[in-house]
């Protein structure tokens, strides 16, 4: 469909033959490789640089300056007057799952995963694209002490499920503290735990097991290697090796830092007794989720390596709530806490850029530390850093073009491109045309 | 393994039917009518049939002999015995008894609250739940069905589907073969498993239980002593050999990416798998060839709007009306196409009636299937020898072979191309059941189903009492159904006993009535797209004018 000729209006032939001929050839074209000519490059981790061009090939920045020509064949978009930024990442969204994103029928489920149920045609992709998204970490809700393992996909919206996955993303394990957890507004109020205290009981009492499970295994693996050094005649039966236990397993990722944690946690207090029992364990820094208290222990968040993804303004929607101030994208940067903007939702996240802008309103954050709470930041925060987030040689080329500096308040995404291929184009789009946006639900419908 | 409860000895009772054929023959005198009801199911002549065997060759006009439960003989030289019912097959097409692959035929499940957990119930037979008593079988075999695979839908390791008969007196005279395969699927449960995800990771931690249970009891059997036993565990027995990879497992699954969660796991545990439902098998044929499985095809046919991949062609397209019917036309034919599609990725492929509210669609579904590009022999295939050989009970049913269950299935027209065709008899273990011509569809007039009707529906187990109210002009209706103080309104059109409409809810797109009527009655479908499918039944309001101009007529 996104034969995408830039800001040239090609409309399908009224023809309905002509149109489902378009359609048999629709998706982007094959090639990742594409020219992005002229425009002011915000590369985040190296400055801005006027009439740059960015060339992709295979997928991949393989070069950044001026005057750079396209090979033959390459498609080349011309962005002059325009800025060039890489594609928005929201590390904290649920959108493109399917059936359920609470497995809410016990407090502790590490062993379910996002990555089984993603679901590639959920339209609300389309939306995120318009607002220069391109990668997405669509997580486990916070109704479990300990959720499920959460997934980092690209929006290639209309490519199958295996498409959209970052395989080298590393896991990472949804937790969440607090009232979602405690199930204070839930009709299963039997489920433990209730209290906060319960809370962490939970996650001691958990880490204690993967731990334990570790241990048992680590002493298999010692008899069965001094059982395979026996004599055969005398050695008797092979030791038993432990139940491969997933759930333990999923832990285990935690304990020995290949999983990083995810942390739902507004209160302060909340994230002191999470930073505390990841201490107790080993467990390194991870991100608090949301973290509505978490200037006031933002200097406590530095020392412990923890970093925080959080809603740029919203406050005192509920209880544990009343305390978030705007000017914590101030005071985490200050301190040295690594900050990125999520939406956590299918409408805020169309938007991204202007919730980052709000870290220049409320105290003045400098403008390229807010593009990095909704870029490399986040890239940070998963642990992809070495793939996306800026734009830079052998990184993916994954970018948004902005009509406007991406701060600015006239500013709207021309195309969005995921490694190389544009995967909306403002030009071709007509988005208000036959589908309605509820603003409240963020759900669309033709 | 079980052995197939298949009653072989039949030959006792056959010897004593003989014994008594002179009595027999003065009795046919005196009241032929009641010995022949007396003895019908045992022995019976259909002769002057064209006799589609799949064995060899079709023989245009012959006759076949049932006797006692099993086909004694079939040819164009054979002749009916003395003692044999004849039924005149001039004109009718017998062929093998059809199967329906993946079915739900005969259950009758608890409410979902008073179901017992399904999360994994593999030691229970899907007879469980089965009424042999049940009135709609006799729905099954009038769409020519005369066996079916059985197996519960609403599981994860959802037990043991079975092969069953569908007409006879009691289970175990009607189970042709059990177990036949292990069923898992991806229902969330009411407790753990909940959600699609939970699902996928209880399946891979049962077939990891599984295995670990029989290497507990393969140690506890070798050496006991010094070992705690391990606990009696049938339900993770009897996935040992599934876990082991040497049974197939039966995956059922409808869109394109349930097909990919079941190859996946599959792949991390080595399974051996089939494939049913299979609703989106066309968008993932590639798949399906490499994985080179039987699939059990339902012709349950999902709408366009429940498609993968539905919004994602219609999202932001500013699209003309014509390039969304051309789309919704596309969308139809492709889902149509979906059994022609794995027949041409090469793989067994057989066909079901599981997620079929109205059974009456599954003849029209197959003609459907057949016009959208599967060959009609291959249809016949995928409802006879297909299914039988997958099932491994190919020696017993199939094809018209002498010595096989008397399960025929018997056709006045091309069932696989006329519309008009319909099952004139069905054979099961030799007993016949016999249906009348359909009545031709009525002219359409006003009356028909014009008018307001008192329904019930039921959604995921909850049922709500509402209207539907039709005004009707020619083949056009519109209506407006009520219930619980919401209202769809719909237009669509009533022809040959069927009503097919559409409407919109706003903000969440199209929906779909689908019913059929037979004087006061009315019973189908309601189509809500995403959220699933609401059946209804329901009657004339009696107060309805039309109605009443009906009754007086």
């Amino acid at each position: 469909m996104r034969s995408a000729q830039w800001l040239e209006r090609s409309k399908v032939p009224g023809l309905v033959l002509a149109f489902l001929m378009t359609l048999a050839c629709s998706g982007p074209a094959s090639a990742q490789d594409l020219l992005v000519r002229g425009g002011t490059v915000i590369t985040i981790t190296n400055g801005d640089l006027p009439n740059t061009d960015v060339l992709i090939r295979d997928g991949k920045i393989t070069e950044i300056g001026e005057n750079l020509t396209a090979p033959d064949g390459v498609r080349i978009i011309d962005a002059q007057g325009r800025f060039v930024m890489p594609g928005i990442l929201d590390d904290h969204s649920h959108m493109g799952v399917d059936r359920g994103i609470n497995e809410g029928s016990r407090s502790v489920v590490p062993e379910v995963s996002i990555a089984d149920v993603i679901r590639h045609d959920d339209p609300s992709f389309f939306t995120a694209l318009a607002g220069g998204i391109t990668t997405i970490h669509t997580m486990h809700g916070s109704a479990n002490s300990i959720g499920g393992q959460n997934e980092v996909i690209k929006l290639k919206w209309g490519r199958p499920w295996e498409e959209l996955v970052i395989e080298e993303a590393p896991i990472t394990l949804k937790l969440a503290l607090g009232e979602n957890v405690r199930r204070s507004s839930s009709d299963n109020p039997t489920r433990y735990p209730r209290s906060r205290a319960g809370v962490a009981e939970v996650m001691r009492e958990s880490f204690q097991k993967a731990q334990n499970y570790l241990d048992a295994w680590e002493e298999y693996e010692a008899k069965k290697a001094a059982w395979d050094r026996a004599n055969r005649r005398t050695r008797g039966v092979a030791p038993l090796p432990p139940k491969r236990d997933l759930q333990l397993e999923a832990l285990a990722g935690a304990l020995n830092g290949t999983t990083i944690l995810r942390v739902h946690g507004y209160r302060a207090d909340e994230m002191a007794m999470m930073m505390e029992v990841a201490n107790e364990f080993g467990i390194p820094g991870g991100v608090f989720e949301h973290a509505l208290d978490g200037y006031k222990i933002a200097p406590e968040l530095a020392a412990n390596g923890w970093a925080t993804s959080v809603f740029a303004d919203s406050w005192g929607y509920k209880i544990e709530a009343y305390e978030a101030i705007p000017y914590k994208m101030l005071i985490h940067y200050e301190n040295g806490v690594r900050t990125s903007i999520n939406s956590d939702s299918a409408e805020r996240v169309r938007r991204l850029y202007q919730e980052a802008a709000r870290g220049v309103k409320y105290g003045g954050v400098p403008e390229n530390e807010c593009l990095k709470m909704i870029t490399i930041n986040a890239a940070l925060n998963l642990g992809i850093e070495d793939l996306v987030g800026s734009i830079e040689v052998g990184k993916d080329g994954d970018i948004a073009i902005f009509s406007h500096y991406p701060l600015d308040t006239a500013t709207r995404v021309e195309m969005t491109i995921i490694e190389g291929e544009v995967y909306f184009d403002r030009s071709e789009a007509d988005v208000a045309a036959n589908w309605v946006l509820d603003p409240d639900s963020g759900k669309e419908t033709p | 393994m079980a052995k197939p409860t298949i009653n072989w000895d039949r030959s006792m009772f056959t010897r004593a039917v003989r014994s008594f054929a002179p009595i027999l023959a003065l009795a046919i005198l005196l009241s032929a009518s009641d010995v022949a009801a007396q003895y019908e199911g045992r022995t019976y002549a259909i002769t002057d049939a064209r006799l589609v065997t799949l064995s060899g060759q079709t023989i245009e006009t012959g006759t076949i002999v049932l006797r006692g439960g099993l086909i004694e003989a079939l040819g164009a030289e054979v002749s009916a015995p003395a003692d044999a019912v004849i039924i005149d097959g001039t004109g009718l097409t017998v062929y093998p008894g059809f199967i329906d692959a993946y079915s739900q035929a005969g259950l009758v499940l608890p409410d979902r609250d008073d179901r017992e957990h399904a999360g994994n119930i593999a030691d229970q037979l899907a007879t469980k739940f089965f009424d042999p008593a049940s009135e709609e079988l006799g729905d099954y075999r009038e769409q020519g069905l005369t066996s079916a695979l059985v197996a519960r839908a609403d599981g994860v390791f959802g037990g043991k589907a079975v092969l069953m008969n569908l007409m006879g007196d009691n289970i175990p005279s009607m189970t042709v073969k059990a177990p036949v395969v292990q069923v898992m699927g991806y229902q969330g449960q009411n407790d753990y498993p909940g959600t699609l995800m939970a699902v996928v990771a209880y399946q891979r931690q049962t077939l990891i239980d599984a295995a670990y249970h029989d290497l507990l009891q393969n140690r506890y059997r070798e050496a006991p002593r010094s070992m705690v036993r391990p606990p009696a565990e049938p339900n993770l027995e009897a996935l040992i050999p599934v876990a082991k990879g040497e049974a197939p497992v039966l995956g059922l699954v409808e869109i394109e990416n349930d097909f990919k969660r079941l190859r996946n796991l599959a792949a991390e545990y080595n399974l051996d798998y089939w494939i049913a439902g299979a609703a989106e098998a066309f968008r993932v044929s590639g798949l399906i060839q490499d994985a080179g499985v039987p699939v059990l095809v339902s012709l349950d046919f999902p709408s366009p709007n429940e498609v993968t991949g539905y919004q994602f062609d219609r999202a932001y397209k500013n699209l003309t009306e014509e390039e969304k019917e051309a789309l919704d036309d596309r969308d139809k034919a492709a889902i149509q196409s979906n059994p022609a599609a794995v027949y041409e990725a090469g793989v067994p492929l057989a066909l079901g009636s599981s997620g079929i509210s109205n059974m009456n669609d599954f003849l029209k579904n197959l003609r459907l299937a057949v016009e959208a590009g599967l060959p009609a022999e291959e249809a016949l295939k995928a409802l006879t020898i297909n299914p039988a050989t997958i099932f491994g009970v190919d020696a017993v049913l199939g094809t018209l072979e002498p010595g096989k269950i008397a399960n025929l299935t018997v056709t006045s027209g091309d069932i696989f191309t006329d519309e008009e065709a319909w099952v004139a008899h069905v054979f099961v273990d030799g007993w016949k059941d016999t249906f009348d011509e359909p009545k031709p569809p009525s002219a359409g007039g006003g009356g028909v189903v014009g008018g307001t009707w008192n329904i019930t529906l039921s959604i995921m187990g909850e049922s709500a009492d509402g209207t539907l109210v039709l005004t009707q002009e020619g083949e056009t209706v519109t209506g407006e159904l009520t219930a619980e103080d919401n209202s769809i309104e719909f237009e669509g059109t009533y022809s040959g006993g069927t009503l097919e409409m559409e409407g919109s809810i706003p903000e969440m797109g199209g929906v779909t009535l689908t019913a059929t009527v037979e004087g006061d009655e009315i019973s189908g479908t309601l189509n809500l797209g995403p959220i699933g499918t609401a059946d209804f039944t329901g009657t004339r309001d009696p107060s309805d004018l039309a109605g009443e101009r009906r009754a007086g007529r």
